[in-house]
């Protein structure tokens, strides 16, 4: 048997990004948040104010051992982020190479402090 | 152990069930073979697995009626009638998102397996520098990362009545693996059994009497997978107000402490429960509740809420009426039979140890953080006295 869950380590160079959506009624998908991973090995969100006081508090994960992530913790807060946003409300993507971001954020995708 | 196996190869090449599952799990061939005979298309697995499917949908009807008749007969004996209208409603809900006919309206995510082969073997490292280097590696890599897949669907009801609902299938769950070695899911179950935690928890709410805690949940087919639906809940998360705390009625945060209690979730963080406008408290994803393996944390942020507080005699006596009341406790450790399998009883028991634990001693046990950094996590205004509701 192989183990099906094996990959390739992936590359994920700075300028790297997870986005967080909120999802309301009907197909309503609502951007929350954008964290980029800096040159400095952090990440920096941007987004709806509420919801970055939330991010840096700190997210916690159950799986494998409790632990939490602060965006000082890079690429591995990236990673929590997407374990930790989930649910069929708020939802976070996978990690993004940094092209798509530079080109979302060209396009004026990314919502503004509120 | 067959049947096991049998399930978590869900996605696997393999599709021939052994005699002795249909033996073993199937009464009623004649009427079931008449609907395998009547479905219009090509299926697209195997009939073993139909049959068991449309089993499983019909033992959880079986629960939950047996659940509703022992309600309404507490009430009535009671002559609380209203208590009966809202367990109608509850019902009638249910119903419609067990029969209506169904459309994807999205797909939220996809599902995601982890991957622990460098895990375990960085936990057995005893240097603790090289340990904490290698876990954050494996962190930065995502190999633990796990998903499991969710779809939002539509429920059409009579007209043009429609209720939205979040659907998660069966095998959409993540598993986990080490080396070429299939460990089970993220609770330790050897078959995905998240959609049925998803169904028992509401279940759970209805028999404590508090059953708005959790959105009415049921086990369906959508298509062809199994899962759960459950509706979909408007309103403000948790994580979305400024203080969560105060905008909730205590008495919802207070029942719904002591359900994550009895139902040992590990995953009850401000964006998995919702607060309306008038404070009412629902809670969404019991996936990671009552795992097969001990010794987890419970996580519940309602639960640290009320850590060593005294437990308000309402709820004590609705806890206590869980398992003195002989035809709920019946029900439910039927519900968890079902759910778990051979586990059903251990769990049931460990279900019940907590909930005597509860009634005996009129308090919330003290909550065990074991995550650094949760406490900021939990909110500032926790220990502040500008909380003047936990008093």
């Amino acid at each position: 048997m192989t183990n099906p869950a094996r990959q390739p380590a992936p590359n994920h160079p700075p300028g790297s990004f997870v986005e967080v959506y909120r999802i309301g009624r009907g197909t309503e998908k609502t951007l929350l948040a954008r964290c980029v991973l800096q040159q400095d090995g952090t990440a920096r969100c941007v987004g709806d104010a509420n919801f970055i006081r939330e991010l840096t508090t700190g997210i916690t994960l159950a799986y494998p051992t409790p632990r939490s992530f602060l965006p000082a913790d890079g690429l591995a807060f990236l990673q929590a982020l997407q374990s930790a946003y989930q649910s069929a409300y708020i939802n976070a993507t996978d990690i993004q190479p940094p092209s798509a971001g530079e080109q979302a954020a060209s396009t004026g995708t990314v919502s503004s402090n509120r | 152990m067959a049947r096991k196996n049998q399930n978590i190869h869900l996605r696997s090449s393999e599709t021939t069930a052994p005699e002795s599952l249909a033996a073993d799990t199937f009464t009623e061939t004649t009427k079931v073979e008449k609907m395998v005979a009547a479905r219009p298309e090509k299926p697209r697995i195997e009939k073993w697995q139909y049959l068991e499917q449309k089993e499983i949908v019909k033992q959880s009807l079986i629960l939950d009626d047996e659940l509703a008749r022992a309600l309404v007969s507490a009430y009535t004996e009671q002559g609380n009638f209203d208590r009966v209208e809202r367990l109608k409603i509850r019902l009638t809900e249910e119903r419609e998102l067990r029969e209506g006919a169904t459309t994807e309206l999205m797909k939220i995510r996809d599902r995601k397996d982890a991957d622990e082969t460098a895990y375990r073997a960085a936990v057995v490292i005893k240097t603790k520098k090289e340990k904490k280097e290698r876990l954050e590696e494996i962190e930065e890599r995502g190999d633990l990362v796990v998903r499991n897949e969710v779809i939002k669907i539509e429920v059409g009801v009579e007209g043009a009545r429609r209720h939205e609902a979040v659907f998660k299938p069966r095998d959409g769950e993540p598993l986990r693996y080490a080396d070429d070695k299939l460990l089970g899911t993220v609770t330790g179950d050897q078959e995905p059994r998240g959609y049925l935690r998803e169904w028992l928890a509401g279940f759970v709410a209805k028999a404590l009497e508090r059953e708005e805690l959790v959105p009415p949940t049921v086990i369906r087919e959508v298509g062809e997978r199994i899962g759960s639906v459950q509706k979909w809940v408007d309103g403000e998360l948790a994580s979305e107000g400024k203080n969560w705390i105060l905008k909730s009625k205590p008495d919802d945060l207070e029942a719904l402490a002591a359900l994550d209690y009895i139902l040992e979730i590990r995953d009850r963080h401000k964006a998995n429960f919702f607060i309306d406008e008038k404070g009412r408290v629902t809670a969404i994803d019991h996936g990671l509740t009552l795992s097969i393996e001990e010794g987890h944390s419970i996580r519940s942020f309602p639960l640290r809420l009320y850590g060593e507080k005294e437990i308000s005699p309402s709820l004590r006596s609705l806890l206590e009426s869980i398992l003195s009341s002989e035809p709920r406790r019946l029900a439910l450790q039927k519900a968890f039979n079902f759910a778990f399998g051979d586990e059903g009883t251990p769990l049931f028991g460990r279900f019940s140890q907590r909930v005597r634990e509860l009634t005996k001693n009129g308090m919330f046990p003290k909550y065990e953080l074991s995550a650094t950094g949760d406490k900021n996590a939990f909110g500032l205004d926790i220990d502040s006295a500008e909380n003047p509701q936990i008093g």
